[in-house]
């Protein structure tokens, strides 16, 4: 059967059958009818947040269905449409998609055919051999002298509503424009699917000039693969392009002193400084610079403050253990690195500092692993603090 | 492992031992290196381990019977495995790796080059083999332009096709992190962003951004029907044709708003027709400050939707990229055909039946007076005769002024809640009610 009523669907009652209680029924569906339109007369309009109006119209099969309060379905569309209008039937070929998914999930379709301001002879076979050609299944209407249409004060086909159970009009639909279809449908998927968290990737506060990215992105890769002039070109390349930026400055800062390049180092450090005065980043990499220039046991002292507040952050830890390293109190240091492992298994820093202590201390193939397990960790990719 | 590795280790240890006493008493006994045979072999900047400490019989044994000739002692690849880790074959493999033929690459000996490399630079090594042309393009990808052919191919093995060391997007997404997280955000994605090199040449192309060709060409290729409708057009919108062409409006990529574009579709429209334009039949008017001015819009307006009347692309009409016909003058002997654009989204019977009750308001009992006004043979009166298009400050957007010829007649249009009046210069004052 072609327009079928629809499982789990809104109040839509056939009553080609009932004529007993017709009477009735058709005092109560008045008297609905003028209070809703009562209510509906003091808003003016048909737009989201009114009230729908409830009506009664033939199916093509001749069936008397009506549409009222309360709607069963958890969510209704009401569609106007008419075989005339292009735009009308690909609406159809959309919904009829929607509904094939969530009809069995509480969608219900409710399509008002306002072919013409009279139905003429022959018009009807039209829709009904449009709906078989586009497989329609939901209920197909015949407003056949416009009441309906007027009902909704309809001024364009296709006009689509989406109504709630308590008979609230939450979205109404003038045509197929770009948004406003892309937001129905959204509504429909939203009520039906569940949610799914899609896993984002990490996102920074700060949001790079258009096409930085890349570089610093093309720097870090050439950095864990030990090509330093290359990683320098590209950091220096997205500091150019955003002057704002400071992550291309941290892995410049990182690299000068790799290279103990100690004064471009304080340069590029100084430069992030500027753009975020608090940053943790600048206040570690002095003092492990501060190591590096061998004032060790100032750099121990601040060190061991800036565990005080960070007691997970797995670097400084990593720096602080070196720092004990190079003034060869093994112990300490191998104890702390044990602590910063247990922190982050990631980062390649704490294997590599770890193995310029091992070295320090003689135990060559010791330092070897760690400088392997370092080369690795870095391999697989760079994140800056 | 540990324990061969200790054994070579020891070796090479006695050896430079060995060979630090031989330099200092200017010799190198049981090498071949020396001051003057085979020098060059340790000259270079980065010199393989067991040549540096003269350990040569370590890869080379005299032939039988001769007194200075040598041979390799097994296959490149045993060789070189007898002290190297063995590199894992993969699904993919680098030819000659797959054939055991190290010393393609590499320079047993020593090279100028990290990893003891045959040529000058990585690129050299790779161009040896493989066509230079590829990079001989106008526009080149960073890492090509930087001869850094190893940031996306391993030099060995793979699982990926073309040694790549990461499948499809993900590769890409190495760098452009901006792509890969705004994909995540975005409501559409243009489908061939799942394959990057649908569009873009790794390496380098002659057009921009390493597109495989410019734009709209590129466009084009899928998307034939726009071709047809820009080429098509009657009147041609600047945007398709200038500047980045197709880019101006879309993004390639992905987007948040509908059929990818840059932005929500009437702020696009108005970011550029927010100022009086000269075209060539006439002015646009500045679109931004009539939306401003008259908040009565007309529906595809309210639904911010341009699109909805004019095409973007090109219309078939003449008219302002209008999608379907509309009639541009105040006067014209009603044809349902003329009102094409209009009939798109209202019945065409609001002007073809002379009663109703229910097709339009605009009626004096169930006398329709838009059928009254339009459907007539001669001097039917058009929708523009009455409607602003786009927005004014009256109901039903009704026009303050009627645009007849040069003459501006006020409307004096008043809606009340049955019905309403209009005093026009085209007739005396009429009320009408339903």
């Amino acid at each position: 059967m072609v327009g079928s009523v629809p499982p789990a669907a809104m109040q839509l009652r056939s009553t080609r059958d009932e004529g007993v209680c017709m009477s009735s029924k058709i005092k109560i569906l008045t008297a609905a009818f003028f209070f809703v339109f009562f209510i509906n007369s003091a808003k003016g309009i048909t737009d989201a947040d009114s009230l729908a109006y409830p009506f009664t119209l033939l199916d093509l099969q001749g069936n008397k269905i009506s549409f009222n309060k309360p709607l069963l379905a958890k969510l209704t569309v009401l569609v106007f449409w008419s075989s005339w209008e292009i735009d009308s039937i690909n609406m159809l070929i959309k919904l009829q998609k929607y509904y094939d998914k969530y009809k069995d999930k509480g969608l219900s379709i409710v399509s008002v055919c306002s072919e013409q301001q009279k139905i003429r002879n022959g018009q009807e076979d039209t829709i009904i051999e449009l709906i078989k050609d586009k497989k329609i299944s939901f209920t197909i209407l015949l407003d056949e002298d416009l009441k309906v249409f007027s009902l909704y004060r309809i001024i364009a086909l296709p006009t689509t509503f989406l109504i709630s159970p308590g008979f609230k009009i939450k979205l109404k639909v003038m045509g197929i424009p770009l948004m406003e279809t892309q937001n129905l449908f959204s509504i429909i998927e939203n009520e039906f699917e569940e949610k799914k968290e899609k896993t984002k990737p990490v996102v920074k506060l700060y949001q790079p000039q258009k096409g930085t990215a890349r570089f610093l992105n093309l720097a870090l890769l050439e950095f864990s693969r030990d090509r330093y002039e290359a990683a320098k070109n590209h950091a220096l390349k997205a500091a150019e392009l955003d002057s704002q930026y400071v992550d291309p400055l941290i892995l410049l800062a990182r690299i000068s002193i790799d290279e103990n390049k100690f004064s471009d180092a304080e340069d590029f450090l100084t430069k992030i400084e500027k753009l975020n005065p608090k940053s943790e980043t600048v206040e570690l990499q002095r003092l492990f610079l501060k190591i590096k220039l061998q004032k060790t046991d100032e750099a121990i002292l601040q060190l061991r403050n800036f565990k005080a507040k960070h007691p997970a952050n797995a670097v400084a830890l990593a720096y602080l253990a070196y720092a004990y390293g190079v003034k060869k109190e093994f112990d300490e240091s191998l104890k702390l690195f044990a602590v910063a492992e247990n922190i982050s298994q990631n980062d390649y820093i704490i294997p590599a500092l770890k193995s310029g202590v091992l070295k320090l201390q003689g135990k060559e193939e010791e330092s070897r692993q760690e400088l392997l397990k370092s080369i690795d960790l870095k391999r697989k990719g760079i994140k800056l603090d | 492992m540990k324990c061969k590795n200790y054994f070579i280790l020891s070796l090479l240890l006695m050896a430079l031992l060995s060979f630090t006493s031989a330099v200092a008493q200017g010799t190198t006994p049981n090498s071949c290196v020396t001051a003057k045979c085979h020098t060059e072999l340790v000259k270079t900047k980065f010199v393989h381990g067991p040549a540096a400490v003269g350990a040569c019989v370590q890869c080379h044994e005299l032939l039988p019977n001769e007194t200075h000739k040598f041979k390799k002692i097994g296959t490149s690849v045993n060789l070189c495995n007898n002290c190297h880790d063995p590199i894992k074959p993969d699904k993919v493999n680098h030819a000659p790796f797959a054939k055991g033929d190290c010393v393609a690459c590499h320079n047993p000996h020593g090279s100028d080059q990290r990893f003891m490399l045959r040529q000058k630079s990585i690129p050299q090594l790779c161009f040896s083999c493989h066509k230079e042309e590829m990079i001989k393009k106008k526009t080149l990808h960073v890492p090509v332009e930087e001869g850094d052919c190893l940031v996306c191919h391993q030099p060995h093995a793979s699982e990926n096709p073309k040694l790549l060391v990461k499948s499809g997007d993900s590769l890409c997404f190495m760098c452009h992190t901006d792509i890969e997280s705004g994909l995540v955000e975005a409501k559409d994605v243009h489908s061939p962003v799942a394959q990057c090199t649908t569009c873009h040449n790794p390496h380098g192309s002659d057009s921009e951004r390493m597109l495989s060709s410019g734009v709209p060409n590129l466009c084009y290729t899928c998307h034939d029907g726009i071709k047809q409708s820009v080429a098509q057009a009657v009147v041609k919108h600047k945007a398709v044709e200038e500047g980045k062409k197709c880019i101006n409006c879309h993004s390639p990529h992905f987007s948040k708003f509908p059929k990818l574009l840059v932005n929500e579709p009437m702020s696009l429209c108005l970011s550029c027709h927010n100022k009086t334009m000269n075209v060539q039949n006439g002015t646009l008017t500045n679109m931004k400050e009539l939306f401003e001015k008259n908040d009565k819009w007309h529906g595809p307006i309210r639904e911010r939707d341009c699109s909805g009347c004019h095409n973007p692309h090109g219309g078939k009409t003449d008219f302002r990229l209008l999608r379907w016909v509309y009639p541009r003058e105040f006067y014209s002997s009603f044809s349902i055909e003329q009102y094409e654009l209009c009939f798109k989204c209202h019945q065409p019977t609001l002007v073809l039946e002379p009663r109703t009750t229910t097709l339009t308001g605009f009626r004096n009992g169930d006398q329709n007076l838009h059928y009254l006004h339009v459907n007539k043979k001669v001097k039917g009166r058009t929708c523009r005769a009455c409607h602003e298009t786009h927005a004014s400050q009256k109901a039903d957007h009704i026009r303050e002024l009627v645009p007849f010829g040069k003459w501006e007649l006020p409307i004096h249009f008043e809606k009340t809640s049955d019905g309403g009046k209009c005093s026009p210069g085209c007739h005396a004052t009429k009320e009408y009610k339903r």
